[in-house]
């Protein structure tokens, strides 16, 4: 105890020494916009320096840069950016001045050589991912370099991090240090998407083109986040710099196009299109696959001068299996006993037909206003909406030709105009969230905001088969119709400190209060994170946090994941998080980092048995605790890790279908020669437990014999409950490699690949299927299933990507 | 033989080298056993079976071990013992599970109970205890009384006979037999039913297609103690199907799910394993038929 008041003493005075003599010196700040001499475009990144000081800092996305604590004095800053020529200006600087410049750059031909910043980069954002543990960025262009079936896919990418898990190989959900994926928080350009999958969960539904980065943290996030208990999937559109971009790409599963451009400083369009065409190519062959998904996108940014900036994004993705079938039956005329006519007299058709549908989408926009007040002050206003929604319906319809008469049509219609099911639910998501910025030095700076979130769920189902679906309600009796409307409300308000408290040593402490209208209470979440540079290239890296949520869908992993129900429950579930780790980067391109991390998940609503038989749910408690080491130089990495996911329900503790012991993956890219890239990726992991969705066992049964007076003995099939986690996958392994050849023509570059998936065809089984077969050995005939692996076989994909 | 191209040839060679090694590599790979990995412990549950009876000859218990798939195992190497009022017995393996002992060693008496107790391999018990049903005896008919054959039609005759028996204490499920055999006492026709009350209207249906000379038969009343009734109720009937799987109409097929609900998941009478230890009492006579 005396110990941590000496601490917070000694902090508390190098915080007010360090405040009173940035008093006394009256510091100035230099603040701007860089732009393209040619088309004024904000140029994003550019390095600024101010020449003969250690000082500098690079521009934000929209050109925008400051630097702080500026001694007053006359001053040369340096502007440099690929593909511009070098900018110099001259600033005077008085005591406590605010000075603005905006920096034109000219294009010129000759690349320049890269530039290493070693500055202090000074924004709130990148201070804040340079303090987190357990972030990782991911760029589209290592997105597209992960193999996956098809095309390049954002969660594949993601599900290849140490940390993130899938419960099979053929889910795209993430399952983040023994979170489930609804404990996630998926953003595109700061809206929150439910369910953001195609293909019945099999592919993201984000086009990687649209991608700048991705921002994923495993845990120890900031009080920012909120309403979700183990991780964060940030993604950032596209920045666009070019007057005009197009990409593309052509592959086996869908084609995409992307057009950007910046037509002058001031604003910047994106728009993005994906749509699968197997349905097309189905019809060619004569096959009828009635199913397709799509997805746009659609961004604008405004910059009505250098302190407001708009930015509006538009996303919409939807999948559709619609299928019909017309059958016709050719009436002949009956006479009044209604036995055929002899001869056959034709009179007419009826028509029988069938229609399955089964659409579901996802819309989310976002509108956000930044605002620069002054050099100390800026300011985030958006609005959000995000919508997701699924239908069914199964239905026989009737119809007949023209003139036939009554009759037949009565004797045909029969039952057959009776609806067979529907399902229709939607989750509309209605945000609010204002932030304010204040960075009144480079020694600390605080971020504070609210959000105001409205959550409508409208669930229905009629006639629908709950004992062979793997919707999980989480009432007694799943009857055959549903109806469920509810509203969910959460006012959360947050403050975020950046305090660096020596050269070597930055804190970020940040606070979390929520209400939920489910739950009628407040939550309060503290949390920190701390880094501690050891040597110039040995950080120290830790994080201590509390989180809690409200929504939660019923499920406890499965074959697939899509429009998964989200529910707001009564209580709110909590997790803990506390992470350690150590980051060494002996030079620029190699990393090596060790991490270790529990969590603990406090009252998460679980499925009381097998989803074949969910009809209760229950409060379960888990934990995970993993290490994680990885390994990056250049283009290649590698890294394993240990770790342990249970769950505890009803007094009896499990492994949980994501619980993986250990994982150990290698990927990486070699160039070999001409323009040709071989890119691979290996991973070697424990299988993970699974619970079969229904599997017998035959058990003895006896019966009473009257005539005997004994028992007799015969065998019986029986659906039992099976322990959860008792069987696990048989070890997974899988080498995935792509080979790929850049070409350039004109303003044209293209890019055509090859891939393989599972390239030595290794039986990864995804689940299994009961095979009966004969056992000589048993008496009257008894069969008994044994298992059969049903996993995916060698794919290979090939497709083409282009640029002009 | 001289090398033109030494340099050459030596890549060459190293990348077939490679290659082959590769090759090899992904072959093993390729070979993997794809099996799940099954914690035994979760799914081989113990099947215990026993039933005693006053007027069995022999005493049996079965025990036999559920896999994770296939056929349940037999135990033939544990150790089973029956205790009761006047001693304690050690039935003999015989095979396929099975344990036997001779019922004079351990004669089982109504109103007793009866403690088994079985010792595995490993040290693991299964232990159960039952209370044999009271003594019980037909009321009516009559022993030897005899029952005049009605013709309903040219080629069916009936026989009528109505039967009341006391009940015995421990017991609610109880089942009448009736049967006609020939001169040799082989079945011609017979009368089977479950019932909870004390009473029933037995009624035997002869076709005379069956061609024999009669003029006997036996009525039998069998009287189980609650354990075998519910597993016997709960095991092989199911009203999924609609009421007409119910074989006992006095009890609705909500009670039937209702004891299913609370035993399917235990054994009766039994712990350690699954099963069913119970007890049947039964008594019968001979009847004649006039023709």
């Amino acid at each position: 105890m005396q110990k941590l008041l000496r601490f917070n003493l000694t902090a508390f005075f190098i915080f007010f020494s360090v405040s009173s003599a940035a008093r006394a010196q009256q510091p100035g700040v230099i603040y701007g916009k860089i732009v393209d001499d040619s088309t004024a475009a904000p140029i994003a990144k550019a390095d600024i320096v101010v020449e003969g000081t250690r000082r500098g800092t690079s521009s934000d996305a929209n050109g925008n840069f400051i630097l702080r604590k500026i001694s007053s004095g006359s001053y040369v800053l340096r502007v440099r950016f690929i593909g511009y020529a070098e900018a110099r200006r001259s600033i005077r600087l008085q005591p406590g001045d605010s000075v603005f410049v905006e920096i034109r750059l000219t294009r010129v031909l000759l690349k320049l050589p890269d530039v290493n910043i070693t500055a202090a980069r000074e924004t709130f954002q990148e201070q804040s991912l340079q303090t987190m543990p357990s972030v990782t960025q991911i760029s589209a262009d290592a997105i597209r370099r992960v193999a996956t079936v098809g095309e390049p896919d954002l969660f594949r990418a993601l599900q290849t991090l140490p940390g993130i898990t899938a419960p099979t190989q053929a889910s795209n959900q993430l399952y983040i240090r023994g979170g489930s994926p609804d404990q996630n928080l998926v953003r595109l350009d700061g809206a929150p998407i439910y369910n953001p999958f195609h293909l019945f969960g099999l592919a993201a539904n984000v086009n990687p083109d649209i991608v700048d980065r991705v921002t994923v943290s495993t845990g120890g996030f900031p009080a920012r986040y909120g309403d979700r208990l183990s991780g964060v999937v940030d993604v950032e559109t596209r920045h666009v710099n070019e007057p005009f971009l197009a990409l593309g790409n052509v592959s086996l599963l869908s084609s995409k196009l992307m057009l950007a451009g910046r037509p002058d400083s001031r604003f910047q369009w994106l728009v993005s299109g994906r749509r699968s065409y197997h349905d097309w190519a189905a019809k060619l062959f004569g096959e009828d696959l009635p199913y397709h998904f799509y997805d746009l996108f659609g961004k604008a940014v405004f910059v009505a001068n250098a302190k407001h900036l708009f930015n509006l994004s538009l996303f919409y993705s939807a999948d559709i299996l619609f299928h019909t079938e017309t059958s016709t039956i050719e009436v002949y005329e009956l006479d009044d006993l209604n036995r055929l006519v002899i001869p056959p007299n034709r009179i007419g058709s009826v028509y029988l037909h069938e229609r399955l549908g089964f659409p579901w989408n996802n819309l989310a926009a976002n509108l956000r206003w930044e605002h620069t007040l002054s050099p100390q002050f800026s300011s985030t206003l958006a609005f959000g909406v995000s919508r997701s929604h699924n239908s069914g319906t199964e239905q026989d319809g009737f119809s007949a030709s023209p003139g036939l008469p009554q009759k037949y049509i009565d004797l045909y219609r029969g039952p057959s105009r009776e609806v067979d099911w529907s399902v229709a639910n939607t989750l509309q998501d209605l945000s609010t969230n204002a932030s304010l910025l204040w960075q009144p030095s480079d020694v600390w700076q605080v971020q504070a905001g609210a959000e105001l979130s409205r959550v409508r769920f409208n669930y229905a189902w009629d006639e629908f088969d709950t004992e062979d679906s793997d919707i999980v309600v989480f009432f007694e009796g799943a009857p055959d119709s549903f109806s469920y409307r509810n509203e969910y409300r959460r006012h959360g308000f947050f403050i975020e400190g950046l305090w660096k408290l020596s050269e070597r040593l930055r804190l970020q402490p940040s606070l979390r209060l929520d209400y939920r209208s489910s739950a009628r209470n407040y939550t309060f979440d503290p949390r920190v994170s701390a880094t501690l540079e050891l040597k110039p290239d040995l950080n120290l890296q830790a994080a201590l946090g509390r989180y809690h949520q409200g929504l939660t869908f019923l499920r406890e992993g499965g074959l697939f994941g899509v429009n998964e129900l989200y529910f707001p429950m009564p209580f709110n579930s909590a997790a803990t998080h506390g992470i350690i780790g150590l980051e060494y980067q002996p030079r620029t391109d190699t990393e090596i980092k060790f991490e270790a991390y529990y969590k603990n998940f406090d009252r998460q609503a679980t499925p009381l048995r097998l989803v074949r038989s969910v009809s209760e749910v229950g409060m379960a408690d888990s934990w995970a605790y993993g290490l994680e080491t990885t390994a990056r130089r250049g283009n290649w990495q590698a890294f394993y890790v240990f770790s342990h996911v249970r769950r505890r329900f009803n007094n009896v503790a499990y492994d949980t279908p994501w619980d993986v012991r250990h994982r150990f993956q290698t990927m990486g890219q070699i160039y070999l020669g001409k323009s040709w890239d071989f890119d691979f990726q290996w991973e070697l992991r424990t299988g993970q437990p699974y619970s079969p969705l229904h599997l017998n066992q035959r058990i003895p049964v006896a019966v009473y014999n009257s005539r005997t007076g004994q028992l007799e003995y015969q065998y019986q099939e029986r659906e039992v409950d099976y322990p959860k986690g008792a069987i696990r996958y048989p070890i997974y392994h899988r080498l995935d490699v792509t080979l790929s050849k850049r070409m350039t023509a004109g303003k044209w570059s293209m890019a055509p690949y090859l891939q393989f998936i599972n390239l030595y065809n290794r039986r990864n089984p995804l689940f299994y299927e009961e095979e009966y077969s004969y056992f000589p050995d048993q008496p009257n005939d008894q069969y008994a299933p044994k298992l059969k692996p049903v996993g995916v076989p060698i794919l290979p994909s090939f497709g083409v990507r282009f640029t002009f | 033989m001289k090398l033109i191209f030494p340099v050459k040839y030596n890549q060459h060679r190293r990348r077939r080298n490679i290659v082959l090694r590769l090759a090899v590599a992904l072959g093993l790979l390729m070979a993997c056993n794809s099996d799940p990995v099954v914690d035994p412990s979760a799914f081989e549950k113990p099947y215990v079976f026993g039933l005693l009876s006053p007027s069995a000859k022999q005493h049996e218990i079965f025990l036999s071990i559920a896999q994770f798939q296939g056929n349940p195992q037999p135990i033939d190497d544990a150790r089973v013992r029956l205790s009761g009022p006047t001693g304690e017995v050690t039935l003999a393996s015989v095979g396929k599970g099975l344990y036997r002992n001779n019922a004079t060693t351990l004669p089982i008496s109504p109103g007793q109970t009866y403690r088994l107790r079985i010792t595995r391999r490993d040290g693991r018990e299964i232990t159960g205890a039952v209370t044999i049903p009271t003594a019980f005896r037909i009321l009516r008919p009559a022993p030897n009384d005899t029952f005049k054959l009605e013709s309903v039609s040219s080629f069916t005759k009936l026989i009528r006979i109505p039967a009341n028996w006391t009940k015995a204490t421990g017991s609610w499920l109880m089942q009448t037999e009736a049967y006609v055999g020939n001169t040799n006492d082989r079945l011609i026709s017979g009368f089977q039913r479950l019932t909870t009350t004390t009473s029933e209207a037995v009624t035997i249906g002869i076709h005379s297609s069956s061609g024999s000379t009669f003029n006997s038969g036996i009525l039998k009343i069998t009287q189980f103690d609650s354990a075998y009734s519910i597993y016997y109720l709960t095991k092989n009937f199911s009203c999924y199907d609609g009421p007409y799987r119910n074989p006992l109409p006095q009890i609705t097929c909500d009670e039937i799910k209702r004891l299913r609900a609370a035993h399917q998941n235990r054994g009766l009478n039994v712990t350690g394993a699954d099963g069913m230890f119970g007890a049947v009492v039964s008594d019968s006579l001979r009847f004649f038929i006039k023709p």
